[in-house]
């Protein structure tokens, strides 16, 4: 942000638990394409839908485009596109040992209501028209691509039943069967690069790669297509009835398990948050917000000291919503700004640019991660932050390093 | 700054020099290439079956005037069609063959620009990369292959474009995507491509950025296959794809891509390499008295090449891809003079690759080196840089004395008219103008569609190539009724004499052995007699008959 005088960054945000579920891997590579690889094209056409964390964001950009908009059930994506439309350069970065850890939603149901969500939120953003004042016909282009994806979707999901039964009883010149099988070839092209991509994804990662999972995802891709359809054919039912509430997504902690067992990452990248006293959900809250202020507290006192060097240390936005620090968005949730953050970060910004997400349940069932030790919640700190503080090697990066050794020394 | 100014110049005057350097070598090759292309070499009847199909594609909207066999995947006279379509016809620019022949010197002139490009990129060397293009553009055997409408000459180029693509200097995926895609046109033109495959995806593997290789790799690997894959469908939705008589090809005689692709497989089978005796070392004979500069030079250094692979990786893998193809030729089956055309512009390429890496050790030795000892290397670089286009020259001038191409006489030769030519205009000109439309005639195929393509009527419709009413049971049965006395007329090329006698057409000897020439025409060694059939009720005149039942 500070060397490339970019206003926008959006880092990198990956699903990890790619064993849990059957959808998991797929579930995984697609964030790993989408955060590796898509946006990264979509930052160069200058088009851009936003994740909903791990986004930094310079204050006055924010306050030109007037902050988030509450009502979109997808206003990650929808200030992107306003952003974007600002022409700002923006930035994504990918990054192993600094992507933002998540999980997979725990059950099949969780997961068409994720995707409804976004699918439904996409639609909202197209309907607003945003994209249309964008500058330039490639940005409109790729935003239109983008945003109406979900009724493509959809429209290739009620397709399946027809197509099914073509195939059956009718008889077609050849050229248009040849034709007919082209959408086909492009599926069993994507197949095959999600295969490329587990292996690619368990390899950066330093995780083991099953010498079955192809053929498991031989087995679960169709199944998972499938579901994101159905999605799709739930946000055109949704849209229509003009059904428009946010549907939460469950959280688990089945990320940390797998990053565990695979990377053993170290301290200095995250701190653990300290174990509750009690398993009732309510005082464990109570407990944990206590005591998790007090070690945030330590942080953002440190992360003053670094921004307090810094040129833009009064108009530096970081909008932590992530769901990967469940407990910030229950501090959300209860419209208590967590006073942590405000000495360093959040103070800079009106209230009103980071609106509380009321549509949050404010019952939402306390995940088991904060009575099991090894699945409590962590906090990760900023690279700044864990250089100064310790020194010890991140395993994954040492593995990448030396691998880049390698191959660095080939001729090329 | 002040220094950075003169050196931007100097770079902008390199690139506009080398862009100079360029359009002169495209314009040598094209005038060795375009000059009497129309005239020299006589017209082969693997032409004609290819317009023909070109002419079936843009009329017929099918891949063959008659059965499609799957002898070849068709891309190559689509191609071909679409070129047609460009120009306005096939009689753009004469013949039909020569309306395909304009179409070749494209391919030359494209092949050539590639070919710079990948020596350039390998070698870093204009030098190098101008001796490999003046040996694939002045070799008088390519220049004899290279004018004539087959489809290798069109495989070529699209190797090469792929094998380019593929030594940007920055490979993104989408680059990646579209070498794959240029391969797949290639080996959807010939199939002999196909034989590249293994050596191109290394490359992709050792040219693509670590971090995205095996992705780069996988996905050009599955983008050729499914593009090879789409053939099979098409056979496969034609339902044509497994031989009739088995469970899965069902009772109704057809054609079948399986079978058709055994038969190549094992057309005229020997023992390939390890026969003296067969195809493969009779036209190597032919080759090396032809071409000793590219095929005996080219092939040396290509295996010179595998072993300087460890430090030359590039320059290794070109000898590989040099050797994949010799695969090919070697594998045991019928071996065609101009199955050698994908191999020409490698086998430069070794050539000027491997003189290149010698002219620069001797330049890193110069470097390295103080005194005499530098004095020494210094001269011996020059002198390799001299030699080497000297070798270039020498080679050339030997091969424009060769006697294998008649060049022994007049090294020029290539750039006149041949004989041959005249007397096969002369023939199909006098078919236009003496016989009646509606007569049957067994005909060569390098005259079909100026036979069926004629402006304001329906051409020959009843003229067929000798393989067709001969073989195909669609023409011999359903046109002839497989009874000779149908047969108007025959056009006997030395071609449709030899193969009739070779291989005991039916229906064609017969033909003859109840004809008379009318007319003849003669030149050299080329004569074109043409026949007609005595039916026992002959109509006075060039009249047309009725079929018998």
């Amino acid at each position: 942000m500070l060397q490339e005088k970019v206003g926008i960054v959006q880092a990198g945000v990956q699903l990890m638990n790619f064993r849990t579920h059957w959808y998991a891997i797929h579930n995984c590579i697609e964030y790993f394409f989408w955060f590796k690889s898509r946006l990264h094209f979509h930052a160069k056409v200058g088009m851009i839908p936003l994740g909903g964390n791990t986004v930094f964001f310079r204050r006055d950009l924010l306050e030109r485009v007037g902050g988030w908009d509450e009502a979109c059930l997808t206003e990650d994506a929808d200030i992107g596109l306003r952003l974007s439309v600002l022409n700002e350069p923006i930035r994504v970065v990918y990054d192993v040992q600094h992507v933002t850890r998540e999980e997979t939603p725990p059950n099949v149901g969780s997961f068409i209501r994720q995707r409804t969500r976004w699918q439904q939120g996409f639609l909202q953003v197209l309907a607003k028209g945003t994209w249309l004042a964008m500058p330039r016909f490639s940005q409109k282009l790729l935003a239109f691509y983008t945003l109406s994806y979900p009724l493509l979707q959809a429209a290739l999901t009620l397709l399946w039943i027809p197509a099914l039964l073509t195939v059956l009883w009718m008889k077609l010149p050849v050229w248009v069967a040849m034709v007919s099988f082209l959408p086909l070839y492009s599926l069993f092209f994507q197949f095959i690069a999600t295969v490329v991509g587990a292996y690619m994804f368990t390899r950066e990662y330093g995780l083991r790669f099953p010498i079955l999972l192809p053929l498991e995802m031989a087995l679960s891709f169709l199944p998972y297509q499938w579901l994101i359809g159905i999605s799709s054919v739930r946000v055109l039912y949704r849209t229509l009835l003009h059904v428009q509430n946010w549907e939460k997504t469950e959280h688990v902690g089945a990320h940390r398990i797998s990053e565990r067992e695979a990377t053993p990452l170290t301290t200095p990248s995250y701190v653990a948050l300290p174990k509750a006293t009690t398993n009732t959900p309510s005082s464990a809250l109570k407990a944990l917000v206590e005591e998790s202020t007090n070690a945030l507290k330590a942080i953002a006192k440190e992360s003053a000291a670094i921004l307090k060097d810094s040129p833009m240390e009064d108009t530096l936005e970081m909008r932590i919503l992530s769901s990967d620090i469940f407990l910030l968005d229950s501090i959300n949730n209860a419209d208590e700004t967590p006073t942590l953050l405000r000495p360093a970060i959040h103070s800079a910004t009106p209230r009103s640019t980071v609106p509380a997400r009321p549509h949050i349940n404010p019952e939402t069932p306390i995940p088991p991660c904060i009575v099991e030790e090894l699945n409590c919640p962590t906090v990760k700190l900023s690279d700044d932050i864990a250089a100064r503080t310790h020194k010890l090697q991140d395993p994954v990066l040492a593995n990448r390093e030396s691998r880049a050794q390698q191959q660095g020394g080939k001729e090329r | 700054m002040l220094n950075k100014q003169p050196a931007t110049s100097y770079q902008q005057l390199r690139q506009i020099a080398e862009l100079l350097l360029i359009l002169v070598i495209l314009l040598i090759a094209g005038f060795a290439h375009g000059v009497a292309m129309f005239d020299n070499p006589f017209y082969l009847g693997d032409e004609g079956t290819y317009m023909s199909e070109a002419w079936a594609v843009v009329k017929e909207g099918r891949f063959d005037p008659y059965t499609y066999t799957y002898g070849h995947a068709p891309l190559g006279w689509v191609q071909i069609a679409l070129w047609t379509l460009l120009v306005g016809g096939f009689h753009t620019f004469g013949t039909a063959i020569e309306t395909g022949r304009a179409f070749m010197l494209i391919y030359q002139l494209g092949s050539t620009f590639l070919l710079y490009g990948i020596a350039r990129k390998i070698s870093n060397s204009t030098i190098v990369a101008t001796i490999t293009c003046l040996l694939f553009a002045f070799s008088p055997y390519a220049i004899y292959i290279h004018r004539r409408v087959l489809l290798d000459n069109s495989v070529t180029f699209w190797i090469l474009l792929s094998i380019l693509i593929l030594l940007s200097n920055r490979l993104t995926l989408n680059r990646v995507w579209l070498s794959a895609v240029a391969l797949g046109i290639g080996i959807l033109s010939k199939e002999n491509a196909i034989f590249l495959l293994p050596v191109l995806a290394y490359m992709v593997f050792y040219r693509t950025d670590p971090s995205h290789r095996w992705l780069a790799t996988i996905g050009w690997v599955t983008i050729v296959s499914a593009m090879v894959s789409y053939y099979v469908m098409f056979a496969a939705l034609n339902g044509e794809l497994f031989p009739y008589g088995t469970p899965l090809g069902g009772s109704r005689p057809h054609v079948s891509m399986l079978d058709s692709l055994l038969w190549q497989a094992g057309r005229e089978k020997d023992g390939g390499l390890f026969d003296t005796h067969s195809k493969f070392w009779h036209t190597v004979g032919i080759w090396w008295q032809a071409e000793p500069i590219l095929i005996i030079g080219g092939s040396t250094a290509a295996l010179l090449s595998i072993l300087l692979i460890k430090k030359y990786r590039l320059v290794g893998l070109m000898g590989i891809a040099t050797l994949s193809l010799w695969l090919f030729l070697m594998r045991g089956s019928l071996v065609l003079d101009f199955y050698i055309a994908p191999e020409l512009p490698f086998m430069a390429l070794n050539m000027a690759l491997v003189l290149g890496v010698v002219a620069t050790t001797c330049q890193e030795l110069w470097q390295k080196h103080h005194g005499s000892w530098r004095l020494f290397w210094g001269v011996l670089f020059r002198g390799m840089q001299v030699t080497m286009l000297g070798l270039c020259c020498a080679g050339m001038l030997l091969e424009y004395t060769s006697p294998a191409l008649g060049l022994q006489q007049d090294p020029s030769l290539l750039w006149k008219p041949a004989r041959a030519v005249a007397t096969q205009k002369a023939a199909l000109q006098w078919i236009q103008t003496h016989i009646a439309q509606c007569n049957s005639m067994v005909i060569d195929p390098s005259m079909w569609t100026d036979l069926h393509e004629i402006a304001g009527s329906n051409g020959y419709q009843l003229s067929h190539s000798y393989w067709q009413v001969a073989l195909d049971p669609a023409i011999q049965r359903g046109v002839f009724q497989n009874n000779w006395r149908n047969i108007d007329y025959i056009v006997a090329t030395p071609g449709l004499l030899f193969d009739t006698n070779f291989y005991h057409l039916p229906l064609v000897t017969q033909a003859l052995q109840n004809a008379s020439p009318i007319v003849s025409f003669k030149s050299g060694a080329t004569q074109i007699d043409i026949f007609q059939v005595h039916k026992g009720v002959l109509k006075p005149g060039l009249g047309c008959s009725t079929l018998d039942p």
